[in-house]
C-alpha cells in the first residue's frame, strides 16, 4: 500500500508541473504584467522602470522566468501580494483553515443526506418516495448555488426576524425589517461584527447559511448516482445468493448492496472536487466568509497575480491529495483492486 | 420512432415547452415589450412586481422582465456558442485519441485528465480578467460576449472528448471499418464518414447537457462580475447587480433572473434525459 501511495504521489508531480506551466503562461500574458504598477508611478522615470525590470529578471525569456519561478515555488518562496505586500503563503495560510472548515462540514452533510436518499430510492424503485426524491434531485442539480445562497439570505436574514423586544409580540415573518428586530440568522462573516472571540454558538449560527448553500452543491448529482449504482448492483447474483441463504434484508443491503454501490460513487465524487472548490468560492463571496475563495475573488478584482497563482496552485495540490484519499477508500471498499 | 419515445417522456415534453417559450420570448421581446433593456427611468426605480412591470424594476428603473428576455438572448447564445466550440474541440481530440491510439491516445488523455483536475471557475476567472485587457473587436462585442464564449468553449470539451474516444475505441474494431480500410479509404474518410456518424447519438445527449452547464458557468462568472459586462444584460450580471438590493428586501431583482437560469437548466436537463431514453438503440419499443 505504501508503495502504491508513493507511486501516486510521484505521478502527481507532472500534473502539478503542468498546472503551474498553464497558470504561469496565462498570467504572463497579462498586458503590462507585474510592471504595470510601476509604470503608473510618477516618481519613477522610464529608466528606473527598465532598471527594475532587469533587477526582477523580467527582460529574460519566458521559459527562464518560469524556471526561476518554479525553483522558488519548490522551496516555498511564493512571492508577495501586489496589494498587501504580505507573503503569498502567509495570506493563503490565514484563509485555508476557514475554507476547509466550510467545505468539510458542508460536504459531510451533502453525503449524509444524498447517499441514504439515493440508496432508499433505489431499494423502493418507483415508490412515491422514489419519484419525489428523483424530482428533487433534478431540481437540486439545476439550481445555481449562488442564486440559492441569495434566496437563503432573503428568507433567513431579511424576511424572518427574531423579535427582540417583547412588546413587539410574535413577529416572525414581518416581511419588512423593523427597527428592533434582529435577523433570524446572520447573513455574512464568521462572527458578529467587531467580536474577536466568538462563542461556539455564535460560530455555529454564522455557519448555518453558508454551509446550507455549499451543501446544495452536488446533492442532486450524488443522490442520482447513488440510486443508479444501487440499481446496478441490486439485481446481481451475489445479492440473490445472500438473500437465498437467508441473510436478513438489513445485512443484504448494508453489507452487500451498499458497499458495492458506494465504490463507483466515490470515484464520481472525487472527480467533482474541483467543482466543490468553485462552490466554496461562490459561498465565501456571498457570505463574506474569510476563506481562500473570497481571497481569490478579491485578488482577481485587484489584479493581484501572485496571489491568484498561489491559490490555483494550492487548489491543485489539495485536489490531488483528495483524489488520492478517494482512491484509497475505493481500495478499502472494493478488495478486488490490488495495488501492488 | 425516436420522437414517439421522446413524446412519452412527460418531463422532457414540459421542459421543451418551457424552453420553447423562453426562446420565443428572447427572440420577440422587442415586439411585445414597450420598454428598453438599457434606458433608465429614474422615476420608477426599485418598483416591486405590478401589472405594468410583472417582474418589477431594477435600481435604474428598467423593466426587469424586458431585461430578462434580452438577457436570455445573451445567456442562451453563450450557452449554445460555447457548447458548439467545446463539442468541436472534444470531437477532434476524442477521435484522434480513439482512432490512432498508442502514444497519441496517451498524451491526449493525460491532457484531458489535466483539464478535469483543474479548478475550472478559478481558471475561468483568470482567463476572463486577462481577456478584458485584449482589444479584439469580435471578442469585445456585446460586453465581452465573444470572449466569454471562447473561454467557456476552451474549458468544456473534456466530457465530449472522453465519450468520443470511448466510442472510437470500440467502433474502430467493427467490420464495417475493417471493410472500409480494405477498399483503401483514407484515415480522414474513415474517421469522418464511417465512425463519427455512428457516435452522433451520445454526442447529442452530452452536448444538450453541456449547454446547461455552460449557461450555469456563464451566469456564475457574470454573477461575480467577471463575465459579460453591463449594460448588456445577462441573467448572471443581473444577479450581481441585485446582490446588495436583496439584503434591503428587494427580492424580485434577484429572484427572477435566478429563476430563469433554474428553469432553463432544469428544462435542458430533462430534455437531455428524454433524448437519452428516446435515442437509446437498445430500447425496443
Amino acid at each position: 500500500m505504501t508503495h502504491y501511495i508513493l507511486r501516486r504521489l510521484i505521478y502527481a508531480i507532472p500534473l502539478l508541473i503542468l498546472v503551474s506551466i498553464i497558470v504561469f503562461f496565462l498570467i504572463s500574458l497579462a498586458p503590462g504584467g507585474p510592471m504595470a504598477a510601476f509604470e503608473e508611478n510618477p516618481n519613477l522615470t522610464p529608466e528606473d522602470v527598465v532598471r527594475l525590470e532587469e533587477e526582477f529578471g523580467l527582460n529574460q525569456p519566458i521559459y527562464v522566468r518560469y524556471w526561476k519561478w518554479a525553483q522558488r515555488i519548490a522551496v516555498g518562496d511564493w512571492g508577495y501580494s501586489n496589494v498587501t505586500h504580505q507573503p503569498v503563503l502567509k495570506e493563503i495560510g490565514h484563509r485555508l483553515p476557514n475554507t476547509l472548515q466550510l467545505m468539510v462540514v458542508a460536504f459531510s452533510i451533502t453525503l449524509l443526506i444524498a447517499i441514504p436518499i439515493g440508496l432508499y430510492s433505489a431499494l423502493h424503485q418507483y415508490s412515491l418516495f422514489d419519484h419525489v426524491a428523483t424530482f428533487f434531485a433534478f431540481v437540486g442539480q439545476a439550481i445555481p448555488i449562488f442564486w440559492f445562497g441569495l434566496i437563503l439570505i432573503i428568507i433567513f436574514n431579511v424576511w424572518l426576524n427574531n423579535p427582540v423586544s417583547p412588546n413587539h409580540g410574535f413577529a416572525w415573518s414581518h416581511f419588512t425589517q423593523c427597527a428592533d428586530c434582529k435577523p433570524l440568522l446572520p447573513g455574512g462573516g464568521m462572527a458578529p461584527y467587531g467580536v474577536d472571540d466568538p462563542t461556539l454558538w455564535q460560530r455555529l449560527q454564522h455557519m448555518i447559511l453558508p454551509v446550507t448553500m455549499l451543501a446544495m452543491f452536488g446533492m442532486g448529482t450524488y443522490t442520482r448516482y447513488m440510486r443508479g449504482q444501487t440499481l446496478e448492483v441490486i439485481y446481481q447474483d451475489y445479492i440473490r445468493t445472500a438473500r437465498s441463504k437467508g441473510l436478513p434484508e438489513r445485512l443484504v443491503v448494508m453489507r452487500h448492496a451498499f458497499k458495492n454501490a458506494l465504490a463507483p460513487v466515490i470515484t464520481i465524487i472525487a472527480l467533482d472536487l474541483p467543482g466543490l472548490f468553485g462552490g466554496a468560492l461562490f459561498t465565501e463571496t456571498i457570505f463574506s466568509w474569510p476563506g481562500m475563495g473570497r481571497l481569490f475573488y478579491r485578488s482577481a478584482q485587484r489584479g493581484d497575480y501572485p496571489l491568484l497563482m498561489g491559490i490555483v496552485m494550492i487548489n491543485a495540490v489539495l485536489i490531488i491529495i483528495f483524489n488520492l484519499l478517494a482512491d484509497l477508500s475505493y481500495a478499502y471498499l472494493d478488495p478486488r483492486i490490488r495495488y501492488d | 420512432m425516436a420522437w414517439q419515445q421522446f413524446r412519452h417522456h412527460q418531463m422532457a415534453m414540459v421542459g421543451s415547452i418551457i424552453l420553447g417559450l423562453l426562446i420565443f420570448g428572447a427572440i420577440f421581446v422587442s415586439v411585445f415589450s414597450p420598454y428598453s433593456p438599457t434606458d433608465s427611468s429614474l422615476r420608477e426605480r426599485r418598483e416591486p412586481p405590478s401589472i405594468q412591470h410583472p417582474m418589477g424594476t431594477d435600481t435604474l428603473g428598467r423593466d426587469l422582465m424586458t431585461r430578462i428576455f434580452y438577457g436570455g438572448r445573451i445567456s442562451l447564445s453563450i450557452g449554445l456558442g460555447a457548447t458548439l466550440l467545446g463539442v468541436f474541440i472534444g470531437i477532434f481530440i476524442g477521435s484522434m485519441a480513439g482512432y490512432y491510439g498508442g502514444k497519441t491516445d496517451e498524451i491526449l488523455m493525460r491532457l484531458t485528465d489535466l483539464f478535469l483536475s483543474l479548478p475550472r471557475i478559478f481558471l475561468l476567472i483568470i482567463m476572463a480578467i486577462l481577456l478584458r485587457q485584449v482589444e479584439i473587436p469580435i471578442l469585445k462585442a456585446n460586453g465581452d460576449m465573444g470572449g466569454i464564449i471562447l473561454i467557456l468553449g476552451l474549458l468544456s470539451w473534456t466530457s465530449v472528448a472522453r465519450l468520443v474516444r470511448g466510442q472510437f475505441l470500440s467502433l474502430k474494431e467493427k467490420e464495417f471499418v475493417e471493410s472500409a480500410r480494405t477498399i483503401g479509404a483514407s484515415h480522414s474518410r474513415i474517421i469522418f464518414k464511417h465512425i463519427l456518424p455512428n457516435t452522433a447519438t451520445p454526442i447529442i445527449v452530452a452536448a444538450t447537457l453541456l449547454v446547461a452547464r455552460n449557461i450555469i458557468s456563464e451566469s456564475g462568472l457574470s454573477f461575480l462580475g467577471f463575465g459579460v459586462q453591463p449594460p448588456t444584460p445577462t441573467w448572471g450580471n443581473m444577479l450581481n447587480a441585485a446582490q446588495d438590493e436583496m439584503r434591503k428586501g428587494n427580492w424580485w431583482m434577484a429572484f427572477f433572473p435566478g429563476l430563469m437560469i433554474f428553469l432553463t437548466v432544469i428544462s435542458i436537463n430533462y430534455i437531455g434525459d428524454g433524448l437519452r431514453d428516446a435515442l437509446d438503440p437498445r430500447k425496443v419499443k
